[in-house]
């Protein structure tokens, strides 16, 4: 049987593990770290402890990094559980979306025209007032 | 019932050295034993001793190595609910039973005796101190289970791995294992997560815990037991309860 490896990173502090477990297949190991982190997460939630922020690194003995399981992913599955979203829905966001990039564009153009319009204005402003020096000679 | 394996040849007498030594058994009383006894039967890791469900024909003492009883649960899963080391008897309590509630196993090469039922009346019949033994047997193994029954329903995972530990080593020791704190410990990690009510994971992730600490080097079946104390703190061990057991002869006063 394969030997895994459990890694776990806590708090910021990464625990290697050193020995590891034989499991017939990463599909097992999963499994068991599923449960691992149902005991470990309540055990911290009794110690006022958060453990949502914690998570396993399944690693095989050439220490590759076969997966990452966080322990939110376990403790509250409806969060990486949503429901699809229906087709009319998803048509809708994708319209919005267009329409708030149309506006970003009229907004970056009107912008860009609202400057141009300034420096013409400024232009002209200097010109007549060059007009006005000149014909006070 | 075991596999048939051919036995090898066995210093009879000493099959019984650790069960007499615990018990304080007369050697008249050990000799009884030995001659109402069946072949001795060998067995390697993973052979059934004792099968759940078959008749309840005979005593069966463990000589030699270490066995767990196992309850099989209806989702496939295990739950280990007693270990034996040498000198125990693995079914005294199942006696009074027509047949047997649990599958007994061998962890590691073992070697058990028989003694059947027919031959065993008459023992305690004509041998006070062999009915002694048994009743003894039964309040010990009752006494284990109690134990088990608060570390798994109250118990941190730490300190149940802890108690599980300091339990086996002290039993391994009254049975004539040498007094080392380090020992031969068949257990997987699997095995442990059985008994212990956890994740395989997390009796790994326990294990490293304990090591870190420098309290227990667990690696290649054997245990190896580096601070004591912390050990006994952690699984707030007494051993009162595998010590306390009375002497053969205060019984009679």
């Amino acid at each position: 049987m394969p030997r895994f490896f459990f890694n776990l990173n806590s708090q910021g502090n990464v625990s290697v593990d050193e020995v590891g477990t034989e499991f017939s297949s990463l599909e097992a190991a999963y499994l068991d770290v599923c449960n691992a982190i149902l005991d470990i997460g309540f055990e911290k939630l009794r110690s006022r402890q958060d453990p949502a922020k914690d998570s396993f690194e399944i690693v095989d003995e050439n220490r590759n990094v076969l997966m990452h399981v966080p322990f939110f992913e376990v403790l509250w599955p409806a969060a990486t559980n949503i429901a699809p979203m229906s087709p009319d829905t998803i048509e809708r966001i994708e319209r919005w979306r267009n329409q708030v990039t149309r506006c970003e564009t009229l907004q970056v153009e009107l912008r860009a025209e609202f400057e141009q319009a300034k420096n013409t204005y400024c232009d002209i402003r200097a010109n007549l007032a060059r007009i006005a020096h000149c014909s006070s000679w | 019932m075991m596999n048939g394996r051919p036995s090898v040849q066995h210093d009879m007498p000493a099959l019984l050295s650790k069960l007499a030594r615990r018990a304080e058994l007369p050697l008249p009383d050990q000799q009884a034993l030995l001659a109402a006894a069946s072949m001795p039967r060998d067995a390697v890791k993973g052979d059934c001793l004792i099968q759940e469900g078959s008749e309840t024909a005979s005593l069966t003492i463990l000589c030699r190595g270490m066995a767990c009883a196992v309850r099989t649960l209806a989702d496939g899963s295990r739950q280990i609910v007693a270990i034996f080391v040498a000198g125990d008897m693995l079914n005294a309590g199942e006696l009074m039973f027509h047949h047997s509630r649990m599958t007994i196993s061998a962890l590691n090469p073992a070697t058990c005796l028989s003694i059947p039922l027919g031959h065993l009346d008459q023992l305690i019949a004509n041998r006070p101190t062999i009915a002694r033994v048994l009743w003894q047997e039964t309040a010990a193994q009752a006494a284990i289970q109690q134990e088990w029954m608060v570390w798994l329903g109250r118990r941190s995972a730490q300190a149940r791995l802890a108690h599980f530990l300091c339990e086996v080593c002290y039993r391994l020791q009254i049975g004539g294992q040498d007094a080392t704190n380090a020992l031969d410990f068949p257990l997987t990690q699997h095995e442990l997560a059985d008994i212990l009510g956890l994740s395989t994971v997390h009796v790994n992730r326990v294990l490293q815990v304990l090591r870190s600490h420098n309290v227990i080097e667990l690696s290649r079946n054997r245990l190896t037991i580096r601070d004591q104390a912390a050990l006994y703190e952690i699984a707030e061990f007494d051993p009162e309860y595998l010590s306390g057991l009375k002497p053969p002869d205060a019984g009679a006063s």
